[in-house]
């Protein structure tokens, strides 16, 4: 059936699935109720708890437990009043007032006001990587006990983003001063608090009784294990052991999606798995061998083999950043495999005798490990040897940031507003340059996106960056992964996050039957 | 006491051995608290590697460490910010437990089998036990492990818990969970026992005293029992000693398989996480343990055995 | 030892014949066939790529024996050099060499191989070396302890006496002399060889993926224990087959070399 199988219907089969799914959750309306333990597992330990100081993803994921932000971005990536209740945009577009929730109560019993939050981005101006979503901004200051204003150095549309990003928790002065750093601590405003913490075995959090969202969290107690392991965790599941885990390895599925004591949910993700290009390294720096590339990869096969097919082809704005999407009929033509429209590619900018090149893997990342062999044998079809390369993660961090490889295989949790997902990975100069390019058109482009505050003019923006960036390959858009989730069925009120965010436990609640 | 102090000697080397090794390995821990998703400034990266010391002189950073080590200071890990003793001691107890409960299955299932088999020398349960062991001696550790848990799941829809529990805590539960990996770790040492167990026995089988015993119109089972074994037994207590120390050994892979929060792990781990202190103050607690074991071995089989004295 | 030669001569064969015996490259990927079952097409199945097992198995076997064998030859020169040595010259020098083996010995050896892997980062090259290295020390002790013994014997002496020189000694009588519990040692050796490799490769610490051994097949089917249990229960055969194979050569050469043990 494989063969058969064009890409369209598999990206319909998944759009039909999901809807199935989505309607089964929010089944029979019955009232939440309160208590118990909730437990969950995931396969990695965070490294460090600090939102602040932490740039892993695994800090990320766990951060909104214990904090929030003052906006969160709702599944479908519009922007919802969090910490903050309002907001308002000066007219010349340099200053923005957000008004704060009143009696909202940090895990220290201490009253969250304007003060707090000056401290969060002073600090993270001073201290933390994270900045760099920030860096249009000029300052933060208190306009009264329950209100603040972030001026900025020039119009500033992914301000929003930013504060709904992995770098927008809101962190407790009084806690900082305490504790030093938030890395082994946790003092936030979030649902739950930390109780304690056994690196590489388990969290456990106790719900924050003076959270502000009355009535939740709905559980006494979360329970977050690191098993390391996903085929424990599979069993986990299935013996009861576990109420809930986030599948990183989507063939699993076909493992749990017939246990009637679970609840599977499946939907888009906000990230997506690429073939990071460095377009300075020999052949590659040649924009018609990396179009070669691009079409010489079948990126339906990979999707199957690295995430089961459990999952879609993806534009470079992804599935959930649905007012940014581009019509699939201009984006999939670049993605039809075409081995000999790339092998005259190739011919054109003198490479028929084909070249060798290095392609990255970290061995612990496994749509990375399943993904690199098919795509080196679909490039060897048009003369390209892709040798796989297996480096280890801390190693493959330092080349990666020394931008030492030719080709790698990468994944990012994505970034809900197209300002920055494109202008950290692609400007040639003041983002991070993922692929060592430089297209001076691109980065005028993604410049005028960030000043423009017009949402018609921006979306207009960014339809030309995406043709652009489809036309000029800088990192192939393998595919994104479903993110699947399984549960007991008897836990009710679970919610997925586009981004994987661990959002959805302060709505979580046990029915036990 | 000349032990003693040879052991010292020996941890000395170890010391600069292993603190020399884990320098040479590419990528620091600051490498691998950044992560891929981050834009960092040279200024960042030299700030935390001021913080770690990394920026000291190689000697300086091994001079602090041995000194912290001769108050009994093993340091402070990189990446939980815990005391590196705090961390041993929560592990020690499971690779402990696994270790003793693999030398158990080892003799229980080793020592009858030699027994068995020496004294229906050359019948057909020689033949199966000397087949067996040799099995036993060849199976990868971790394969059978494998296996197992493939046998268990889908034949008997049986799974042990995968969440950890400690002894203490709910002693049949952690039974369960340790039953599987023990037995793995335990085979290759069961076929070690047996076939020490019978050769020994053989050669007890053979002496004087045994024909002495049975002319003397002993039943067989008493002869073997009271007599031959009791003789052989100095042999294969040595021989369940060593084994203690490879099964120490062994740990690290049974671990793994089996995602235990075991000694092994964190070594393993700290090594990848490039925390320099966790490594470094772990692997010398296991030598110190490894080389206490092995002490206590000699001294049982020279008090076993008057004959024997140890010398080197 | 005859069942055990056998053994090994296929799969030495296996390592040697690759090219010829299998019937895919280890690497070809078939998009039509994956995870399929064993039978006609692939008789021992093919994996989430559509790569045939049978195959992978073939091209494993040149990687576990080329661990084996440069790790163990490695060891048994560098200690077996390193034994005699220090057996034979004693003093200062046997001193040394006995507190640097002494570090070593103080680390159980699996674990010794693990860390040593861990730390050079993941390899081939760091497979042999983390062996390498566990067995060095191994065979500096079963090479220096009848060295010792071999040394006090009248022959030696007379032979010394007639003015021959330390070194033509030392290789052209005491080394013949002892070389028996060394061999043993080497065959035994190697049979544990093969396993460690596994056990390496398993923890993805010797050769990567999509390059097959039998230890990264294993690792790699194991998540699909359930779905294609063929994946990793043929490499382990195969695995258990080779040790097996080595360890039964090494019993039947004790029998014949070193009777007394």
């Amino acid at each position: 059936m494989t063969a058969s199988l064009t890409r369209r219907q598999l990206l319909q089969a998944g759009g039909l699935t999901l809807g199935a799914l989505s309607l089964g959750r929010h089944a029979a309306g019955q009232a939440p109720k309160d208590g118990g333990t909730f437990t969950s597992a995931r396969t990695t330990e965070a490294t460090g708890l600090d939102p602040q100081l932490v740039p892993a993803f695994s800090r990320s994921a766990r951060s909104p437990m214990m904090y929030n932000q003052l906006v969160r971005f709702e599944p479908d990536m519009t922007p919802v009043p969090e910490l903050a209740e309002s907001w308002q945009v000066s007219s010349d577009g340099l200053q923005w007032t957000f008004k704060l929730r009143q009696g909202v109560k940090f895990h220290d019993g201490q009253e969250l006001t304007s003060a707090d939050v000056k401290f969060t981005f002073d600090r993270l101006f001073e201290k933390s990587p994270g900045k760099s979503d920030f860096i249009a901004v000029d300052k933060v200051e208190p306009s009264g006990k329950y209100a603040v204003k972030f001026v900025t150095k020039e119009p500033f549309a992914g301000l929003l983003a930013a504060l709904g990003g992995f770098w927008g928790f809101i962190i407790s002065e009084a806690g900082v001063k305490k504790h030093g750093d938030l890395n082994k601590a946790a003092v936030g405003t979030g649902p739950f608090m930390l109780e304690d913490w056994k690196v590489e075995q388990q969290m456990v959090l106790k719900k924050h009784a003076g959270y502000f969202k009355k009535g939740l969290p709905y559980v006494d107690q979360v329970i977050l294990r690191v098993i390391p392991d996903e085929a424990s965790i599979v069993a986990a599941l299935r013996t009861g052991q576990i109420h809930h885990a986030f599948i990183e390895d989507n063939k699993n599925n076909n493992l749990l999606k017939e246990e009637k004591s679970l609840t599977g949910y499946r939907s888009s993700r906000l990230g997506y798995d690429f073939l990071n290009i460095n377009a300075s390294r020999g052949p590659l720096k040649d924009v018609r061998v990396r179009q070669a590339i691009s079409y010489a990869v079948d990126r339906a096969q990979i999707l199957r083999v690295a995430a089961s097919g459990f999952g879609r082809l993806t534009a470079p704005a992804t599935a959930p950043m649905k007012q940014w999407q581009l019509p699939e009929e201009q984006w999939m033509k670049y993605y039809r495999p075409d081995v000999d429209k790339a092998k005259k590619l190739m011919a054109e900018a003198g490479q028929t005798a084909g070249f060798t090149v290095k392609l990255g893997v970290i061995p612990t990342f496994p749509t990375m490990v399943s993904g690199a062999p098919v795509v080196a044998a679909q490039l060897k079809r048009i003369g390209i040897t892709a040798e796989i390369e297996n480096v280890e993660y801390a190693v493959w961090i330092k080349r990666w940031l020394a931008k030492d490889f030719d080709m790698t295989m990468n994944t990012t949790p994505g970034y809900a507003d197209p300002d920055t997902a494109f202008f950290r990975a692609l400007h040639s100069t003041k983002g991070q340059n993922w692929n060592s390019w430089s297209v001076p058109e691109l980065d005028a482009l993604l410049e005028e996106g960030r000043r423009t505050m017009d949402q018609k003019k921006r979306k207009e923006i960014y339809d030309r960056v995406q043709i652009m960036i489809l036309e000029n390959v800088p990192h192939l858009w393998l595919f994104s992964a479903d993110t699947i989730d399984f549960t007991q069925a008897s836990v009710k009120g679970f919610r997925q996050h586009p981004t994987t965010l661990l959002y959805g436990f302060e709505g979580v609640w046990l029915d036990k039957a | 006491m000349v032990r003693l102090y040879s052991m010292a000697l020996t941890l000395l080397g170890l010391s600069l051995l292993v603190f020399l090794m884990l320098r040479l390995v590419p990528g620091t821990v600051v490498e691998q608290m950044i992560g891929a998703d981050a834009i960092v400034s040279p200024a960042m990266v030299a700030e935390l590697k001021r913080f770690f010391g990394l920026d000291q002189p190689w000697w300086r950073q091994y001079g602090l460490w041995v000194a912290g080590l001769t108050h009994g200071d093993l340091g402070t890990s990189w990446r939980t910010g815990k005391p590196v003793v705090a961390l041993i001691l929560e592990r020690l107890p499971v690779t402990m437990e696994l270790t003793a409960l693999a030398v158990a299955c080892a003799m229980v299932l080793g020592i009858p089998a030699g027994i068995l088999s020496a004294t229906r020398r050359d019948r057909a349960i020689d033949n199966i036990t000397r087949v067996g062991t040799l099995l036993g001696l060849s199976i990868p550790v971790f394969w059978q492990g494998t296996m197992l848990i493939l046998f268990f799941s889908i034949y008997l829809r049986w799974m042990p818990p995968v969440v950890w529990v400690d002894f203490f805590t709910d002693p049949r539960r952690n039974l369960t969970i340790m039953l599987l990996p023990a037995l793995c770790l335990g085979t290759a040492s069961a076929a070690n026992i047996a076939r020490t167990t019978r050769a020994c026995m053989l050669d007890v089988l053979r002496s004087e005293y045994i024909r002495t015993a049975a002319a003397k119109g002993l039943t067989d089972r008493v002869v073997i029992l009271k007599h031959a074994l009791k003789n052989a037994l100095i042999p294969i207590v040595t021989v369940a000693g060593l084994q203690m120390g490879i099964l120490l050994g062994g740990t690290v892979v049974v671990e793994e398989v089996f995602t235990l929060p075991g000694i092994g792990r964190l070594v393993l781990w700290a090594i990848y996480q490039r925390d320099y202190p966790l490594t470094q103050s772990t692997i010398l607690f296991i030598a110190v343990m490894f080389m206490t074991i092995n002490l206590a071995v000699d001294v049982l089989y020279g008090y076993l055995d008057p004959r024997i004295r140890y010398s080197a | 030892m005859v069942v055990g030669a056998v053994f090994a001569l296929v799969i030495v064969g296996m390592a040697l014949f690759a090219g010829g015996l299998a019937p895919h490259p280890p690497d070809e990927q078939n998009f039509d066939l994956i995870e399929a079952k064993p039978g006609a097409h692939a008789l021992f199945g093919t994996d989430r790529f559509g790569r045939d097992v049978l195959s992978r198995v073939i091209y494993g076997a040149r990687i576990s024996l080329y661990v084996a064998v440069t790790s163990i030859a490695l060891a048994m020169l560098v200690g077996g050099a390193l034994g005699l040595t220090a057996g034979y010259a004693g003093g200062l020098w046997d001193n040394a060499i006995n507190r640097v083996m002494d570090i070593f010995f103080s680390i159980p050896g699996l674990l010794l191989a693990v860390g040593v892997a861990a730390m050079r980062g993941p390899g081939v090259n760091s497979a042999v070396v983390a062996i390498t290295i566990v067995y060095t020390p191994l065979f500096a002790r079963v090479m220096r302890g009848p060295v010792l013994a071999e040394r006090e014997k009248e022959y030696i002496e007379a032979v010394r006496a007639l003015g021959a020189g330390r070194l033509v000694v030392a290789i052209k009588h005491l080394l013949p002399n002892v070389l028996s519990p060394f061999v043993v040692q080497g065959t035994v050796a190697f049979s544990q060889a093969i396993l460690i490799e596994a056990s390496l490769s398993y923890l993805g610490l010797s050769a990567q993926p999509p390059t097959p051994s039998w230890g990264n097949m294993l690792n790699e089917g194991r998540t699909y224990l359930e779905t294609a249990p063929w994946i990793s229960v043929f490499p382990g055969v195969a695995i258990m087959t080779a040790v097996l194979a080595f360890n039964l050569i090494g019993d039947g050469l004790r029998d014949i070399l070193d009777p007394n043990a």
